[in-house]
């Protein structure tokens, strides 16, 4: 029994899962509406967005070296917006305006990584010019001469563009089981089966000794910025179908939520160390509970709240009972 | 141990198939999702929604995204359905995005209506409206005039010079001047949402026409901005400022004389009529075509516009000194 409970506490994913099949449990009980396979399977489309940056973010803050990416919002942004106006506005179908699109958030990304690794400028500061810039840049595009300098966004798509955001596959939203799933999938098997992952771990912990045992510390950290900028593009397909109009300012906030997501799955901010799993998990136990708090009518202003106090809490009980077994 | 986690899990499974229908209720389940929660507007209409829910035996549900995000309002309306309320009434911050949840909504029973905004034109089963443009355009007119004493020369201050409310205003405030022969319109210039923009402006337009004897601050920002103008040029008396705005932003301005009046409509019987209104759809009436109802607990005797699926509030309120007061919002 003590063997069990010491192994809970000091992995990750498993104190997760207790977490998440707790308030699962308390959920169902509580919360009228809420255990039921229409809301469980409702609700999982929310996390989609939040759990690809998420994923982006955990990537980039394995690969060390202060590595963070405050731009994954503002990527997303722009690439849906850009995306809106090609396909709304120039009237091109999707078939070509969504892989120019990802193809955008790839080149944003590439174009952070050349900064932070070849550039020698700290992640941070690189990230935040991005977030601005692109965030600009997400702006302009949308202005629409029609009327005057302000920018609208777009929300004249064919009905084939919605496939992505909108439409179910077994009572399952397309999203979830044709993109998020199989993203975590071969994310969790390059990082834990293939000499990228482990390169990618080993330039995470000890950067010194990666690269005395002849790693490429720069094209590791540049396709981690690379990942990073397709997977926001991922995010704003996703929501820009989902939502059924593409906005410039469709991914603020974001970047925070799903930096704070990477940290609450276990991802150490230090480089590293962590796990696809974790951070599957973190948004997992998020979307919960903004679903459960939302159909319980508890006050929006909560939400952001539970997501800190959630952060907070599942550290510190984690180090307080990491603490308690080492005496 | 695995005897004891079956039972666990058996317990579980049973007595939540014992709680599972607590929903059945037998009061409508009337919901509100305004722009955004925690403005003082829309705290307005929350008030009102709840007087009408308390009067019509009803049940009201108010929530919203807490920035005008157009995200989490869908998220917001969505998770409004599976807890099936009866009827939701969205105020949207994208009248487009919308429309895919509000159409789910319906699929499902649920009566959807826009109220403040509208949006979903093709979806919603009823829009209802503050007030018309050529009204509100017709009442600041007035209101100026009057405070002119129907006479000598007036500028307008307006925003943004593309947005087209504000310039639908305008245009029924130039037909209304037709009636006010004495009167002549100056200038009108643009200062954007920017209060510190519309008094300076405004100050420009107090020297640069010293015979100057009224302002009209076209929104929200720019109405207090002209009164703070007219009160720096020390011409209060002089120069009279109206406009559109918000009671709380205008109230020092009626205070010290710079304003004797202002229109707007009043937002706690917005949010009443939304409410009522969707009960009267859910006990299954129709709306009919220039029927002016009776709804108690309102000042205005509403009515419907069948072509645009519009319910209107009633003509716009002129707020003054005698009741400036009464309204936080």
């Amino acid at each position: 029994m003590r063997n069990i409970w010491d192994t809970v506490i000091s992995n990750r994913v498993l104190f997760l899962s207790l977490l998440f099949v707790i308030l699962f449990v308390f959920f169902s009980f509580t919360i009228p509406g809420f255990f039921n396979l229409y809301n469980l399977s409702n609700m999982t489309q929310y996390g989609v967005e939040l759990g690809l940056l998420a994923l982006a973010e955990a990537l980039v803050i394995l690969s060390g070296g202060g590595g963070i990416d405050l731009s994954v919002g503002s990527m997303m942004s722009l690439v849906s917006i850009l995306m809106g106006v090609l396909i709304g506005r120039a009237g091109w179908s999707p078939v070509f305006a969504v892989p120019l699109g990802i193809l955008a958030g790839m080149g944003m990304g590439l174009f952070n990584g050349i900064l932070v690794s070849l550039g020698r400028i700290l992640p941070l500061i690189v990230t935040l010019a991005g977030l601005y810039m692109y965030r600009s840049l997400a702006l302009i595009i949308a202005v629409d001469p029609q009327f005057g300098p302000n920018p609208m966004p777009v929300s004249t798509f064919p009905e084939s563009f919605y496939f992505v955001g909108q439409y179910r596959v077994g009572g399952i939203p397309f999203q979830v089981l044709f993109i998020f799933l199989p993203v975590l999938l071969i994310f969790h098997f390059l990082l834990s089966r293939t000499t990228w992952g482990r390169q990618l771990y080993g330039v995470g912990s000890n950067e010194t000794a990666a690269v005395f045992s002849g790693i490429n510390l720069k094209k590791v950290r540049l396709t981690v910025y690379t990942l990073s900028g397709i997977l926001s593009a991922l995010a704003a397909w996703v929501i820009t179908s989902r939502i059924a109009s593409a906005r410039p300012d469709v991914g603020t906030g974001y970047e925070l939520q799903a930096i704070t997501i990477a940290v609450l799955g276990g991802i150490s901010i230090q480089g590293g160390e962590g796990t696809v799993g974790g951070v599957l998990l973190a948004v997992a136990i998020i979307t919960m509970i903004n679903n459960g708090l939302q159909l319980a009518g508890i006050h929006q202003i909560w939400q952001l709240g539970a997501l800190g106090a959630v952060l907070v809490g599942s550290v510190l009980l984690n180090q307080f009972l990491i603490q308690r077994r080492k005496i | 141990m695995k005897r004891n986690w079956l039972v666990l899990v058996l317990v579980l499974v049973l007595s939540l198939l014992l709680l599972s229908p607590a929903f059945g209720q037998d009061k409508y389940r009337i919901a509100f999702v305004p722009k955004l929660v925690g403005i003082p507007y829309f705290n307005a209409m929350e008030e009102g929604g709840k007087k009408a829910a308390e009067d019509l035996g009803v049940e009201f549900v108010y929530t919203g995204p807490v920035t005008d995000d157009v995200a989490k309002q869908i998220e917001i309306i969505d998770n409004l359905i599976t807890q099936g309320v009866d009827a939701i009434a969205v105020a949207p911050n994208d009248p487009a995005a919308i429309t895919p949840v509000l159409e789910k909504a319906k699929e499902r029973g649920i009566v959807v209506m826009t109220s403040d905004t509208d949006g979903a034109e093709g979806v919603r089963d009823v829009f209802v409206n503050q007030a018309l443009q050529d009204q509100i355009g017709y009442t600041t007119m007035d209101e100026l005039a009057k405070a002119m004493d129907y006479e000598g020369k007036f500028a307008i201050v307006s925003c943004g010079p593309t947005a087209w409310n504000l310039n639908t205003w305008i245009m029924y405030e130039l037909e209304r001047l037709t009636q006010y022969p004495d009167m002549e319109l100056v200038t009108i210039r643009y200062a954007y949402e920017d209060v510190q923009m519309a008094i300076n402006v405004a100050l420009d337009l107090i020297n640069a026409f010293p015979d100057l004897k009224g302002i009209i601050g076209q929104c929200s920002t720019s109405a207090p901005g002209v009164a703070e103008a007219v009160t720096q040029a020390g011409k209060i008396g002089e120069i009279v400022a109206t406009g559109v705005s918000v009671p709380s932003m205008m109230r020092p301005y009626v205070k010290n004389g710079a304003v004797k009046s202002f229109v707007l409509w009043n937002p706690v019987d917005l949010g009443y009529l939304t409410v009522w209104a969707a009960k009267y759809l859910l006990d299954g009436n129709q709306f009919e075509e220039g029927v002016e109802y009776e709804v108690p607990g309102i000042a205005t005797k509403p009515w419907y516009v069948a072509e645009e699926r519009m319910l209107v509030l009633g003509p716009p309120m002129v707020f003054d000194e005698t009741n400036v007061d009464d309204f936080d919002f």
